[in-house]
């Protein structure tokens, strides 16, 4: 096994391509999640049901990336939790919070790493096929 | 026959080798590299002059001419050749980011063969993706050990004691050295170089001129590298009675980069 890549680059091209068809200006919040990053897990897996009130491709955008997140860090043998939440579930929610702070400081770090790098990568994507589609389907 | 000694450059700030700029035009090489593991190097030629410049300033001419040959000089048709004479410098530990760690020094079995020839070390070459036992890592299934990285991950395959590879004089810590494959080493290289965007500003106003944008690329503080030295005598003390000196490479010093220490070792004194 030795070194294996994580294949980021080929997950946010896919991440952004699939935003962009669903709705472009959704597109922009590649940008806030690699600002969210910073924050930490927590807030970063949060923001989805933020925005599920208000804008439901927005926040399918920030769940499809931490799908993605969790995907990535379970080939390594890292396990993130990924409960499926609605806003309105108080339960649901504190369920999922308390697994995300009972990681382990270091899988915490590791997992903030890649997401991060993640995040750059989306915003590298973003800015490749950011503007108006041409596409037949827009 | 030539005395063999050799020196250790161990980077106290970023090393910058090579053209800062020119990658609008085709230049994406900003440090000079090894062609075969593609990781930087300081070319012989560099290190000599800086040798031969410090020895100018603090013994004068002659003792220079000495040491390091007579250039050519009008009505003379002759030079003289060097008594010390320079390869170039390889990696021999390179610092990377590593989640957790937060610092690994990575090498890999071609470059510490190199580092072997020179510094002879009778030791054997370490495996491609051996560690020492004490290198904290994540637990996989029993008794795995995984490494994170930004762009990948590493599994752990042999456990060894690496304090044998830790070259004189440098404060590298025997339990987070990692040896990876000759293939990966240009890869972890690319993540661990220094890397800048960089722009110039307006001399009056603040903003950047244009086309003053570029980027800069240098080996990270705490690299170590190694290089050969020939000699044709003894004698040879261009740091005094000291073995050690600090020395500055590269470009950019006037920003910060370059700063080194340099020790020597071998029969050169």
């Amino acid at each position: 096994m030795a070194w294996q890549l994580y294949g980021l680059d080929r997950e946010a091209q896919q991440l952004v391509l699939q935003a962009k068809s669903r709705q472009p200006e959704s597109l922009n919040q590649s940008y806030k999640m690699r600002l969210a990053v910073a924050y930490g897990l927590e807030r970063f897996w949060g923001e989805h049901l933020r925005l599920q009130r208000s804008d439901g491709d927005k926040a399918r955008y920030w769940k499809n990336t931490w799908d993605s997140l969790v995907k990535i860090m379970a080939q390594a043998g890292l396990k993130l939790p990924n409960d499926s939440v609605r806003a309105d579930d108080t339960r649901a929610i504190q369920a999922m919070s308390e697994k995300l702070w009972q990681l382990d400081l270091a899988d915490q770090r590791y997992a903030l790493a890649v997401l991060t790098q993640l995040c750059d990568c989306l915003v590298w994507w973003t800015q490749r096929y950011k503007g108006k589609s041409t596409d037949a389907d827009s | 026959m030539y005395l063999r000694a050799y020196g250790i450059i161990e980077t106290s700030a970023p090393l910058h080798v090579g053209a800062s700029a020119g990658e609008e035009t085709g230049n994406l090489n900003l440090i000079f590299r090894d062609q075969f593991t593609q990781t930087g190097i300081i070319p012989g030629s560099s290190i000599r002059g800086r040798f031969r410049a410090d020895m100018r300033q603090s013994e004068g001419e002659s003792f220079v001419s000495k040491w390091y040959g007579h250039h050519v000089s009008e009505g003379a048709d002759t030079t003289t050749e060097a008594l010390v004479k320079f390869e170039y410098a390889s990696l021999v530990w390179l610092p990377v980011f590593c989640p957790g760690q937060p610092i690994v020094w990575i090498t890999c079995p071609w470059l510490l063969k190199r580092y072997k020839q020179i510094a002879q070390i009778s030791e054997p070459l370490p495996k491609p993706y051996t560690a020492p036992k004490t290198l904290p890592g994540r637990q996989v299934g029993g008794d795995r050990k995984v490494l994170f990285f930004n762009l990948g991950f590493m599994e752990i395959e042999h456990e060894a004691d690496l304090s044998a590879w830790i070259p004189i004089e440098s404060a590298l810590k025997p339990d987070s050295l990692v040896v990876v494959a000759d293939n990966d080493i240009a890869m972890l290289h690319d993540m661990a170089l220094y890397r800048q965007s960089r722009v110039k500003l307006d001399d009056k106003v603040k903003k950047v001129t244009t086309g003053a944008f570029f980027n800069v690329e240098a080996l990270p503080e705490g690299s170590i590298l190694v290089f050969p030295i020939a000699l044709k005598e003894k004698g040879w003390k261009p740091f005094g009675d000291s073995p050690s000196q600090e020395l500055y490479f590269g470009g950019l010093e006037s920003i910060g980069f370059g700063r080194c220490l340099t020790t020597l070792a071998g029969e050169y004194q």
